[in-house]
């Protein structure tokens, strides 16, 4: 078996290529933000490796009339792609991609005896850069449109040598265009690849444009059917629009279920306050006459944007750059001035990626280990200054700890690990309050699906149990 | 239901999920089921309703976790 990570230096020498720039793929800030949690690697790049290193490994490789592929689910940048190949029969080959253990793209390629000479011609370059569309499901439904098809060949030669020696290069600069058109075009900015079907036929032709036209929009799923045509080229592309950034209540809003100064004399500090349950923490605090600083790791912009909508509302709120996996105390300066913390809200988190069902991943249970044991353990250390100092902190666990959903065997483990800590510390240390409630499923960017899912309200159910958390705190005295 | 309806049903399971014909049944639920993500459910739900000429509701779609259920919406 062949395997390999795709590095966002990989992700951006494709782009190039492609002229794919949707930040899902080239963007770690932005697509820590889209449904799947992380930069995550083009479907069509992952064929093309695929399809790569089946054509160094045959030898009698002529050529493709058609292929079909489905991408089921993500890989992530960085994450490894383990290949598996299959000649299928007679004329055929499958490829299958998996990483983590899950079976992520399948390939059918058919195959031809003689190399025919594909009609649509290519422009002999890098694409321009563009900026991706955003469409109204109105707009969507009505879409047509026509692609250049571009190559250039020294950039496919270096990303896949075989490939550009044996595919005609009408064929390659369909597949790029073809992530050009989900990518940056239709759907464009919030697109998921779902599935290709392409057909070559020895047909020649003037044009050099791949047309496409949208010939099914399913409102319910915001999921499209594109037909494509070139000289040359048939095929049908099946792709979704995705969910964008899940939005959280105002600081307005929250202020007027809380008084305001319910939670006046915390000190707090909200690990992971730039976005989800973290953010509605931060304003939940900071409304009830909290002083709060949330720390954010990589999400600068929107940790600024909590924070001018608290001081807006004339609440007390600043915000710090902090990494809970920084085990060197190689912070900033500001975590100097950090010393007079109370109370800590401890939400970070990385992607929460679906395992196998039935199964357990170990190095996915680690990743999140890191973050809900190790990572706490850094920050309790960061901020509890000094170490014996009266300290509260507040831990959200998950009710899938009791539920254990199929795919999430190790988020849950990982966070029942965290939840074994706290109690083992707060057992020994009568100065350390801890409060580890299991938290329902709320919407959030973690928990954006394709399919319609039940969430519980973010706001209530987080001043429920900040309210809880704060009653534990002064009964304790 | 017609049994080539059935078989029908049958083969866009196995197709979708990735499953051999045979280990196709009513019980099967997505816990069950590696490919029966929720990318791939909604794959099933337009790739039965193109087949069959029928239109689900979005409670008849969250509704379905079985292959059985899915059959019943088939069926009536």
């Amino acid at each position: 078996m062949t395997s390999r990570e795709f590095s966002l230096e990989d992700q951006l020498a494709f782009a190039r290529l492609s002229g794919d720039f949707n930040p899902l793929h080239v963007d770690p800030v932005a697509a820590r933000r889209s449904l799947f949690g992380r930069p995550v690697v083009h479907g069509i790049h992952t064929l093309l490796w695929a399809m790569d290193q089946w054509i160094a490994s045959r030898g009698d490789f002529v050529g493709i009339s058609g292929l079909k592929a489905v991408f089921a689910r993500p890989i992530g940048v960085g994450e490894e792609a383990v290949l598996g190949m299959h000649h299928a029969a007679p004329g055929e080959a499958r490829l299958e991609v998996f990483s983590g253990g899950q079976r992520c793209t399948h390939i059918a390629l058919q195959l031809v005896s003689g190399q025919d000479e594909a009609g649509c011609p290519v422009i002999h370059e890098d694409p321009p850069r563009a900026t991706p569309r955003e469409w109204s499901a109105e707009q969507l439904a009505a879409a047509s449109g026509a692609l250049e098809l571009y190559l250039n060949e020294e950039g496919a030669r270096r990303l896949f040598p075989a490939l550009a020696a044996h595919l005609h290069p009408a064929q390659i600069g369909a597949l790029l265009a073809a992530t050009r058109l989900v990518g940056m075009e239709c759907p464009g900015l919030h697109s998921v690849f779902s599935e290709l079907e392409l057909r070559f036929t020895p047909s020649g032709g003037a044009s050099g444009s791949l047309q496409y036209q949208v010939r099914l929009f399913d409102p319910r799923f915001s999921a499209l059917t594109l037909n494509l045509r070139g000289a040359g080229i048939t095929g049908v592309i099946k792709a979704f629009v995705r969910p964008k950034p899940q939005a959280q209540p105002s600081v307005d809003l929250l202020a007027s279920r809380v008084g305001e100064r319910e939670f006046e004399g915390q000190r707090a500090i909200v690990v992971g306050g730039s976005r989800g349950l973290g953010e509605v923490t931060a304003k939940l605090l900071a409304a009830g006459g909290a002083d709060v600083v949330l720390t954010y790791h990589r999400g600068g912009d929107d940790a600024d944007r909590v924070v001018a909508e608290i001081v807006a509302a004339r609440a007390k709120a600043s915000a710090m750059s902090f990494d809970v996996l920084d085990t060197g105390g190689h912070q900033t300066g500001e975590n100097v001035t950090r010393s007079d913390r109370t109370h800590l809200y401890y939400f970070a988190t990385p992607a929460i990626v679906i395992g196998a069902k039935g199964g357990f991943h170990p190095p996915l249970f680690e990743r999140f280990c890191r973050y809900y044991v190790t990572g706490l353990a850094n920050t309790l250390r960061a901020f509890r200054q000094p170490p014996s100092a009266d300290f509260a902190v507040f831990y959200p666990s998950t009710v899938f700890v009791d539920e254990q959903p199929a795919g999430l065997a190790e988020y849950a483990a990982a966070k029942a690990a965290g939840e074994s800590m706290c109690h083992a510390l707060a057992k020994h240390d009568k100065r350390l309050r801890l409060y580890t409630p299991r938290l329902p499923r709320m919407a959030t960017d973690q928990t954006a699906s394709l399919v319609p899912v039940h969430k519980e309200d973010a706001g209530p159910m987080m001043l429920r149990h900040i309210r809880e958390f704060h009653q534990l705190c002064q009964n304790a005295g | 239901m017609h049994e080539t309806s059935t078989e029908k049903l049958n083969q866009i399971v196995a197709d979708i999920l990735e499953l051999d014909i045979n280990a196709v049944s009513d019980a099967l639920t997505p816990d069950d089921v590696e490919q029966w993500t929720s990318l791939n459910h909604l794959r099933l739900v337009t790739a039965v309703e193109e087949a069959f000429g029928i239109s689900l509701s979005m409670e008849q779609i969250e509704s379905i976790r079985s292959i059985g259920a899915l059959r019943q919406l088939v069926c009536t």
